[in-house]
């Protein structure tokens, strides 16, 4: 408005012709009383600027690292807290996601909140900052992210885990206080607070609230026809059976991209399914070094891993470092990564339990070879879609879109499971990441190709979902 | 005049190339334990996991025999996980520290894979 007003002022005093006009239509006292009035609504309008245009830094201008370490010692928490499988997991990095952005999302340009964006988030009041106070955003950021991390992982949390995360926090809060206002201090920090308080609400009705204390939901009965899926271990229920069920942020990463399944179960020898299952046994007893290498390297078994989706933020989070992004880059990015992960999952999780679909390895021992091994551990699920895949494809649409021109051309080289003792792997773009992904779940055995091809149908669509129906600040190139 | 600034410039672009190597080689050497471990941790968990498959298999399972195994891969977990956090700060704080041009990353890259198939042998 001001600068309108300025350029509107510029031009009717450079403007000969309207000057002219000014001073032969009006008369001295009518000049002044005009000229007064605009020198009145400029300064007033600056005025009022002033109150709106408040004195808090753009997010643009902290560091991420606060952030970062937070995503490293998430990662920790899932490896080492009970009941933390591959839907919990992605469960909780999204929540935590979402929290984290919002608290930010005010110091970010052009930046809108989720309130009206995520599914069901409207009928909860996110609160707002006010609008003439200054506030840190890095400290709402480390109040909102520390909150939920507790919030996320509960009575589950082990004191050694609580003392980390309760040491980051301080830590990070100490180092971002030392030269900030104290009312700056208190107001941001409670802002981040109240915004992880809303979001764990909003949490607590989506159908996964503290669903890692009973991660088999049970009861549950498995249908008995052959094609359903049967115990593939000592574990006799299949994972987290209702999780399709739950509600997603975004409606139509479920409503517009189940996959039919694409062939029908036979066990007929000159079926597609029984080639598709031969496919399976063939692909094992001809695995290269290589292939079995790939297998155990994107297994992320819940034993030791932070699960796919931790692969995936640990990815993530090595290229946002690799970048050295701000906390506005950093904060969007792993909303993005977040919100696709939990959907993800939710998508696939639905799949596997609409079509219920045995594992290549029960199939492929009762009716081609009994003595048939697959290369690493079949997880107690049903088959169709993969996991793996879905989540996986989300990713690689989310880091096309951050990173590059929309081609998802990006060498990079995940060191992420040097700690495990694999190599890095080096990558030149994200959707053969995203293939290679897949693939690996072949080479292990434990999925047909078309659980590998249509999860990444799936998570792609979702991805994309995320990232095209949610208004998303433009500066992540 | 020219020519000699060229030089120079050619002269300490070549050295802080063999230095920034240097750095990674003394790193992926200081490290070397640290990743065998590693390795030989992982390779532990699959064979335990091995182990445990081929009991499943069998009916009736040997429950005794399986939480048995499960036990030992919990110890072998909890190590494994000390291990990683020390080798993933390590790295962390090396990738952080030193800001490596592509070329250094591509030397890095294949000097921490030689030293991995080494630990694997």
């Amino acid at each position: 408005m001001v600068y309108f007003l300025l350029y509107l002022f510029y031009h009717l005093m450079l403007n000969l012709q309207l000057m002219k006009i000014f001073r032969s239509n009006l008369s001295l006292s009518l000049q002044r009383k005009f000229i007064f009035f605009l020198i009145s609504v400029l300064f007033f309008t600056s005025c009022n600027k002033d109150t709106v245009d408040i004195s808090s830094k753009s997010t643009e201008r902290y560091e991420a690292d606060h952030l970062l370490k937070y995503y490293d010692q998430l990662c920790k928490f899932v490896k080492t807290t009970p009941g933390f499988f591959p839907p919990q997991a992605a469960r909780a990095y999204g929540y935590v996601s979402i929290a984290q952005y919002e608290a930010v999302i005010h110091g970010i340009e052009n930046g809108i909140s989720l309130q009206n964006q995520l599914n069901g988030l409207a009928y909860y009041t996110l609160p707002q900052p006010v609008a003439d106070k200054e506030y840190n955003w890095a400290i709402a950021s480390n109040a909102a992210t520390h909150k939920m991390i507790k919030y996320m992982f509960g009575s589950k949390l082990s004191p050694a885990n609580i003392l980390s995360v309760d040491s980051l926090y301080k830590v990070t809060l100490d180092n971002l206080s030392a030269t900030a206002d104290q009312n700056v201090v208190t107001r941001s920090t409670e802002f981040g607070v109240k915004i992880a308080d809303v979001m764990y609400d909003y949490s607590k009705t989506d159908g996964g609230h503290e669903s890692y204390i009973d991660p088999f939901q049970l009861p549950y009965t498995v249908p008995s026809d052959e094609h359903c899926w049967v115990p593939t271990s000592t574990v006799k229920t299949p994972l987290s059976p209702k999780w399709g069920t739950n509600r997603p942020f975004l409606i139509n990463n479920i409503a517009k991209v189940q996959p039919v399944m694409p062939v029908t179960f036979s066990t007929d020898q000159n079926s597609e399914f029984f080639r598709e299952a031969m496919f399976v046994y063939n692909t094992v007893k001809n695995n290269t070094s290589e292939q079995v290498e790939i297998a155990k390297y994107w297994a992320d078994d819940p034993f030791a891993t932070c699960t796919p989706t931790g692969h995936t933020f640990n990815i993530l989070r090595q290229i946002l470092e690799s970048e050295r992004v701000t906390l506005s880059k950093a904060s969007v990015a792993f909303a993005r990564m977040g919100i696709a992960e939990n959907d993800a999952f939710i998508a696939c999780w639905k799949g596997k339990y609409d079509y219920v679909l045995i594992r290549p390895i029960s199939y492929i021992q009762k009716y081609i070879d009994p003595n048939f091994k697959t290369v690493i551990g079949t997880p107690p699920f049903p088959a169709y879609t993969s996991g793996h895949s879905c989540e996986m494809g989300a990713g690689a649409r989310i880091f096309t879109d951050l990173f590059t021109n929309g081609n998802g051309d990006y060498p990079f080289t995940d060191y992420t499971q040097l700690q495990f003792g694999y190599k890095a792997r080096n990558f030149q773009n994200f959707d053969q990441m995203a293939s290679e992904c897949a693939n690996s779940r072949l080479y292990g055995g434990i999925h047909y190709v078309f659980d590998n091809s249509k999860g990444l149908v799936v998570g792609k669509a979702i991805g994309d979902n995320v990232n095209t129906e949610i208004k998303w600040p433009i500066f992540v190139r | 005049m020219a020519n000699i600034c060229k030089i120079i410039f050619v002269l300490l672009v070549f050295a802080s190339c063999t230095d920034n190597r240097k750095v990674i080689d003394q790193e992926i050497t200081s490290i070397k334990d640290l990743q065998c471990q590693a390795a030989k941790f992982n390779k532990n968990r699959f064979d335990l996991f091995e182990q445990i498959r081929a009991i499943e298999e069998k009916t009736p399972i040997d429950t005794v025999a399986v939480d048995s195994l499960k036990k030992k891969a919990q110890g072998i977990k909890m190590e494994s996980l000390k291990l990683a956090d020390s080798l993933s700060q390590r790295l962390t704080g090396f990738l952080k520290s030193h800001q490596l041009n592509k070329e250094d990353r591509t030397y890095f890259d294949e000097k921490i894979n030689a030293l991995i198939e080494e630990c694997k042998k």
